[in-house]
């Protein structure tokens, strides 16, 4: 039985299938019903399943006041209702009501007015259509910071109260960047297309422009621009970085809160992501490999982070950093590097010590002749695997001598007992089951050593035990 | 055109160049196009082996360095150019005692090195399970390829089921009953039965219509469809230069396809009459080898494209152009020689679209540097490859 969810999947794989022509039929129907339905209809939850397509055929979509309005920040709108991470983030959820608090504070002659001139401009009046935009943000700026400003002042002020609290954060930054949007959108046409891989000094010239530009209107409106950029960058623990080199070109025009600002954002989101990890460590005990890959992001960035603040002279970010360094230290070692060499050498037939040599090398040799264990096996290659991954940030989290110890330590102990079982077994007195076993034995003692040690010395053990098998 | 290599490429390597001569990037017959060989070294990934009269064994690695051209190494002089994974060096050697450099034959090789769990231990399941599953492909061809030819040829009046296959009496049954359609072509019936085994044999990658059971080449080619499908309406859905990258991946897989189900439609005529056909036994068996073969080179080098689409995460757009990036370079175009007269300006066309699109791959895969996330997705990716979804 299909679920309305299942009818959507449908209907949005049909959309796409379908002629342009006829899609912006269905988007100029579905936008003319929208009112009916309201900000969270069916016909809006329709909406974002084809906003994908929406986005590449921009200019026929039906314009309207409210969507010129949000064009200054759209590359902020994000479909998550609560949205967490670097930088200040706008909810689609709160354009409904934000839209709304701005038209029953405006005058309505002017908006009429604005409607009107919108209504004439043709879908491909692009220069028209960006000239009303900036009048229509600059109006909406003007009442939006009349409105804003006595709430600011703690007094209540009506159609605020109805905001739920992500709407009232969101109206607060949207009324912020609607004082600066000329300028963002000159920035935006500067930056080029997103996203931003590199930042080039034409770049970091068009900011420090940005940034008089902003300065000139209000100094505490800087964050705007490090939001912007934040959604920009391919990389976005680069702002840090990026605003270094503003600092060091024209240090008057950005304020210690604006660099303390993207460093606290790394921070933070640093911090986030070595909090996930460690949570993904705690319940996933037996994916190794898995917590790694949840750790690199945090590495890479920890690691971007103290490039970049080295130069800083903020000790309490630093300090911060090395924290969380720690933190990523004590996790490998704890998750990581400790009994590595059990899981690993578990599926290894050993020769016992000395003192029981007589049944020991029995016992050994007889374990070889037996299947696998796939359990084992599946446990040692993600502790193989999560140190392979993991070495290459041992360095730099100061365990260097610790991974290499373990690897060396591995690496030998894996050719000494494939060699020592391989010297002991008689294969020509098995049957086909029992040398398949050895087989298998062998090439799982292979693919440890490659796992751990690389594949040139890996493939000299194969080249010996097939000799020997 | 064989220049020298360049640009720290070492010397023993030749280049293939066909920057220039639109011709020179579209192989005249399946042969010198090579079989794909699923190496998990980034770098070889998704080569191509062929057989050269006058050099021998040869791979061709496209894209090498990033460029668009394809590089031409001798197979002996391979383990010594690149830093090759264990798995590859065996397979490499498997490959080498093969007679022959054919889809088939190279598959077989990968089967038998991934079962002994040097790509890892998922792909050694996988690939247990694709022994496994060829042998069900074979048995259930051969036993409804007996039923079918047991109905058709007594005009509906008698039939095999398995259960006839479980009892002593059925065995009795059955045999009686197949002594009966072979004396219609004068055959004993183990010569008879040796004659359908040998059919079945010959066409179980891709079975029998009325075959309740999906065997491999019929699901690649279903899978092929569905890519061409899905990749379509992703086009649909981007707005960047990958849009235009993923119509063609779009156009050549379902060009593919058409050509894959016209064979596959010419093999199950034979069965369609298998009166007709088994008494003209000699000449029907070379054309079904021949159709079998051609399709198994027609469908050779999709498997990964398919898997690597189904792999990605279509919510992480970068990623998805990232992987359409990785297709281009790897798209299996249909060589001159093999497509009819009228499919060779569409073919024609196509090559040339896909070497002007042909952007640079990722560095990563191109480095030479072995990246052990890349060499343990390409495991991966050759255990999903065994996968038929629904089994």
């Amino acid at each position: 039985m299909s679920g309305p969810d299942d009818e959507l999947t449908l209907i949005e794989k049909r959309l796409f299938k379908l002629a342009p022509a006829k899609f912006r039929k269905i988007v100029a129907v579905l936008e003319d019903r929208r009112a009916e339905f309201g900000a969270r209809g069916p016909v809006e939850t329709l909406m974002s399943k084809m906003r994908p397509r929406l986005v590449r055929m921009r200019l026929a979509r039906k314009l309207t006041l409210q969507r010129v309005f949000c064009r200054a920040f759209e590359e902020l709108l994000t479909d998550a209702a609560d949205p967490q991470g670097m930088g200040t983030r706008i909810s689609r959820q709160s354009i409904d009501p934000c839209w709304r608090l701005f038209v029953d504070k405006a005058d309505v002659r002017r908006l009429q007015k604005f409607a009107a001139n919108l209504r004439a401009c043709g879908e491909e009046d692009t220069r028209r259509i960006e000239r009303l935009g900036r009048q229509l943000w600059a109006y909406g700026a003007e009442v939006l910071e009349a409105a804003l400003r006595p709430a600011r002042r703690g007094d209540v002020v009506p159609g605020l109260g109805d905001l739920s609290e992500r709407a009232y954060r969101d109206l607060l930054f949207i009324g912020d960047y609607l004082q600066v949007a000329d300028v963002m959108q000159e920035l935006k046409r500067r930056l080029g297309p997103r996203p931003l891989k590199r930042a080039t000094d034409e770049h970091i010239d068009a900011i420090v422009t940005a940034l008089e530009a902003v300065n000139e209107v209000d100094r505490q409106h800087q964050h705007v621009i490090i939001d912007l950029l934040l959604v920009w960058l391919k990389q976005p623990s680069d702002i840090v970085a990026i605003v270094d080199r503003i600092a060091a070109a024209a240090r008057a025009e950005i304020d210690e809160a604006s660099l303390t600002l993207a460093s606290e954002s790394l921070v933070e989101d640093i911090e986030t992501k070595l909090r996930s990890a460690a949570e993904f460590a705690a319940q996933h005990a037996h994916d190794r490999a898995g917590t790694v890959r949840q750790l690199r992001g945090c590495v890479s960035d920890l690691l971007g982070a103290h490039g970049a603040f080295q130069n800083r002279s903020s000790v309490t970010a630093m300090r911060r950093l090395e924290h969380i360094r720690g933190k990523v230290a004590g996790l490998v070692e704890g998750h990581i590097l400790k009994d590595a060499d059990q899981r690993i050498l578990g599926v290894l037939p050993a020769a016992q010590a000395a003192a029981d040599q007589v049944l020991s090398n029995v016992m050994p040799v007889v374990m070889l002749t037996e299947p696998l264990d796939a359990a084992r096996v599946e446990a040692a290659e993600d502790q193989a695997i999560a140190l392979r991954l993991c070495v290459k940030y041992a360095e730099e989290l100061g365990l260097k001598a610790e991974f290499f110890d373990t690897i060396e330590a591995l690496g030998r102990t894996i050719e000494d007992r494939a060699r020592w079982a391989a010297r002991r077994i008689q294969i020509a007195a098995l049957d086909e089951a029992a040398r398949a076993a050895v087989a298998g034995h062998f090439y799982i003692a292979v693919r440890m050593l490659e796992l751990v040690c690389g594949s040139d010395r890996a493939d000299n053990l194969r080249r010996q035990l097939l000799v020997a098998a | 055109m064989t220049v020298a290599a360049r640009g720290g490429i070492p010397a023993s390597m030749t280049v293939t160049s066909s920057a220039q001569k639109h011709d020179d990037f579209w192989p005249n017959t399946f042969e010198e196009r090579g079989a794909v060989v699923p190496f998990t070294t980034p770098v070889l990934a998704f080569s191509r082996l062929r057989h050269e009269e006058e050099h021998g064994l040869e791979l061709l690695v496209p894209g090498l360095a990033g460029g668009r051209d394809t590089y031409v190494i001798p197979w002996r002089s391979v383990p010594s150019v690149f830093v090759m994974t264990v798995h590859d060096r065996a397979l490499r050697e498997e490959i080498e005692y093969r007679p022959a450099a054919t889809p088939d034959g190279i598959r077989d090789a990968s089967i038998k090195v991934e079962s002994t769990g040097l790509a890892g231990p998922a792909s050694a399941r996988a690939a247990k399970q694709a022994a496994n599953d060829d042998d069900n492909d074979r048995l259930l061809t051969n036993f409804f390829l007996v039923s079918e030819a047991v109905r058709q040829l007594s005009g509906g009046k008698l039939k095999v089921s398995p259960a006839d296959l479980t009892t002593d009496a059925g065995r009795t049954r059955t045999k009686l009953i197949l002594s009966r359609v072979a004396a219609l072509f004068q055959l004993t019936p183990d010569d008879f039965y040796a004659r359908l085994e040998d059919w079945a044999g010959m066409v179980a990658p891709v079975g029998i219509p009325g075959l309740n059971y999906t065997c491999r080449l019929r699901q690649l080619m279903a899978d092929l469809a569905a890519y061409a499908d899905s990749i379509e309406a992703w086009s649909e859905r981007d707005v960047t230069d990958a849009a235009d990258s993923a119509r063609i991946c779009a156009r050549i897989a379902e060009e593919t396809c058409g050509t894959a189900r016209n064979l596959a439609a010419g093999i199950d005529r034979y069965s369609a009459n298998i009166r007709e056909t088994l008494s003209h036994w000699a000449p029907s068996s070379s054309r079904i080898r021949a159709l079998m073969d051609k399709l198994a080179w027609t469908l050779d080098g999709w498997g990964p494209v398919v898997t690597m689409w189904r792999d990605v995460d279509q919510g992480d757009r970068e990623a998805t152009q990232d992987s359409i990036a990785e297709m281009l370079r790897l798209m299996p175009v249909m060589p001159r020689r093999e497509v009819g007269s009228r499919a060779r300006k569409t073919w024609g066309d196509l090559s040339h679209a896909l070497y002007r699109t042909r952007v640079r791959a990722s560095e990563d895969w191109l480095s030479g540097k072995v990246d052990f996330e890349l060499v343990l997705r390409l495991e991966k990716f050759k255990a999903a490859g065994h996968e038929r979804p629904g089994r």
